[in-house]
């Protein structure tokens, strides 16, 4: 059973939590940079942050079992030694280390390019809230694993590995939020929601600053620690989305290497087209910033269409928990189909609220076939 | 010391010389080429170190590396002496980026059956390394570079299997202790004379 299945409703109870709270307490408004307010929660990006997180656990599906594998294979030939599973420190160690790997896996998702394309997409709300911590890409998978290889040699089981790695992640959702503030000596040790804020922040101070994911030391260790500023914090990366379409926040910054990729000249060009920083070798990328000028993508959305996204929404939410529950007991192909007509479930709503012609195509498309498509997912 | 530590001690020691050398001149990519074997080197000098327990326990971490090494140090340095002009041949932080998908999926590939990558990737940038020896000028460098060159040659048939087993050469040398020599003279004489002819470096 995927474990993730059983957090999914905790997600969304707090999600809806949060957005309550946020409207209770503050009336859903916070201070810009600009010396007015935004939105905390915004309709559009929270949806298309929701529909993301859910695609990347459909995309997750299918290479968890290489990835694991990868990691079991390793461990079996390379294993120093031998963790003792029954000692709960040794779990607690498990985790500290799993968070030191995280550490530098998360600093190469941001300071090399072709890493940079998957994660960015966790980094392109230009909102910052609960429904951005399950912002996740569907694409990082290509490198991420390959971090933790050192923890198969140095020991550590495959099962403690997979369960450091769900505390790590499941650690890091309540660090998104602009509803806590500072924690004193707690900020200073472990990531936090003011330190994580720094974190999403484009400002010039926040750029590629505290990776950390549970303990915010390794920031400290490593001189990559920033503290949290008095003044509102600028969210969302500095190439923007400009959408809430959750195939396009995946891969637009692919889009750029690509274009890259083709106007460079020779291997090392190219190479440096995917390995570079996106921020540059000497952070040539990054000049000219002015936070009071940036101007937030909102997508003004009609009460009937929202409500009509939103109820398309939970029911996503449903049958991508029904995949996730079916998927080891369907055939290959099985799975594949349904991927896809989950894909077309949640990208043709983002089609919807920006007004695209393809939107409104995709989702009558995927209303009709859904029939055939459950025949023969279910008969 | 048992002698085959000892000769990964030799090998670990030129490894780090370079390494420390490249980092001060700008040749990052060199540099963490040679930090790369030369990490496996040192694991080598606890795996064969005559204390069994030790031997033990490192033999794994020493596999690794020496894999790690193959697939990832030996492309490394064949792209930055090759291409030294380039930001990730110059920097450091870079070279370790482009260092870790390439060990990443050559470690994969060797994982999922593909063994003879981990003698085919070092094989190729060795060629690439003979190519750039070639390529650029003459003079004492050069017949350095050359000899160095034949040293890695030497080194990787040894590591193939081309060591007697019977007469006086392996009572002299172990295959080990012979491949490790081979590579700690062919790392020295290939990466100094780059350096004296500006290949790989600014």
């Amino acid at each position: 059973m995927n474990p993730i299945l059983y957090a999914i409703p905790i997600f969304m109870a707090t999600v809806v939590l949060e957005a309550v709270l946020a409207w209770r307490l503050r009336g859903n408004r916070t201070a810009d940079a600009a010396g007015g307010t935004r939105a905390i929660y915004e309709f559009a990006d929270s949806v298309g942050s929701l529909q993301i997180g859910l695609l990347s656990r459909i995309a997750a599906a299918f290479p968890r079992l290489l990835t694991v594998g990868l990691y079991i294979l390793a461990y079996q030939q390379f294993a120093v030694v031998e963790w003792d599973k029954s000692n709960p420190l040794v779990w607690v160690a498990a985790v500290v280390v799993y968070d030191f790997f995280y550490y530098w896996k998360h600093r190469a998702n941001h300071e090399v390019r072709i890493m940079w394309a998957g994660h960015v997409t966790h980094h392109n709300s230009e909102h910052f809230n609960l429904s951005t911590a399950l912002r996740q890409s569907s694409t990082t998978f290509v490198f991420d694993w390959m971090f933790y290889l050192p923890m198969a040699v140095m020991g550590v089981p495959p099962e403690m590995w997979v369960t450091a790695a769900l505390i790590d992640l499941l650690y890091q959702y309540w660090t998104h939020t602009e509803l806590i503030g500072r924690l004193g000596w707690f900020d200073r040790v472990f990531v936090s929601p003011s330190n994580h804020r720094v974190h999403h922040g484009q400002d010039d101070y926040c750029i590629d600053r505290n990776y950390g994911g549970i303990l915010v030391v390794w920031d400290r260790l490593f001189g990559t620690f920033a503290d949290e500023r008095d003044g509102p914090i600028t969210y969302g990366v500095r190439t923007p989305l400009r959408s809430v379409n959750p195939l396009w926040g995946n891969l637009h910054y692919y889009t750029v290497i690509w274009r890259d990729l083709r106007a460079a000249r020779g291997l090392a060009a190219k190479l440096e087209a995917l390995f570079a920083p996106p921020s540059g070798w000497q952070g040539e990328g990054l000049a000219g910033f002015d936070a009071a000028a940036f101007q937030r993508h909102e997508v003004s959305v009609s009460p009937g269409l929202a409500r009509y996204v939103g109820a398309q929404l939970v029911v996503s939410l449903l049958l991508a928990c029904t995949f996730l529950y079916l998927f080891p007991r369907w055939d290959a192909w099985q799975g594949v189909l349904a991927a896809v007509w989950m894909v077309a479930a949640l990208a043709a709503p983002a089609g919807l609220m920006e007004g695209r012609r393809w939107g409104r195509w995709l989702e009558a498309t995927r209303w009709i076939v859904a029939l055939p498509v459950a025949w023969l997912l279910f008969l | 010391m048992t002698p085959d530590a000892f000769s990964d001690l030799v090998l670990a020691l030129v490894c780090a010389v370079l390494a420390h050398r490249c980092r001060a001149d700008g040749r990052g990519g060199v540099g963490v080429a040679c930090l790369l074997i030369g990490i496996a080197a040192l694991l080598g000098v606890l795996r064969f170190s005559s204390w069994e327990p030790l031997a033990t326990a490192v033999g794994g971490a020493h596999r690794f590396a020496s894999l790690v090494a193959a697939v990832a140090g030996f492309p490394l340095l064949a792209f930055s002496l090759a291409s030294p002009g380039s930001a990730l041949a110059r920097h450091a932080g870079g070279a370790w980026w482009l260092a870790f998908p390439i060990g990443g999926f050559g470690i994969a590939a060797w994982l999922l059956g593909f063994k003879a990558w981990a003698q085919l990737a070092p094989l190729l940038s060795v060629f690439a390394i003979a190519w750039v020896v070639l390529r650029h000028g003459g003079g004492r460098s050069r017949a350095a570079a050359l000899t160095g060159l034949l040293l890695l040659f030497a080194g990787f048939a040894i590591a193939a299997g081309a060591w007697p087993t019977g007469g006086a050469l392996p009572t002299l040398l172990s295959k080990t202790q012979a491949l490790h020599y081979a590579l700690a003279g062919a790392l020295w004489l290939v990466v100094g004379s780059a350096a004296a002819r500006g290949v790989g470096g600014e």
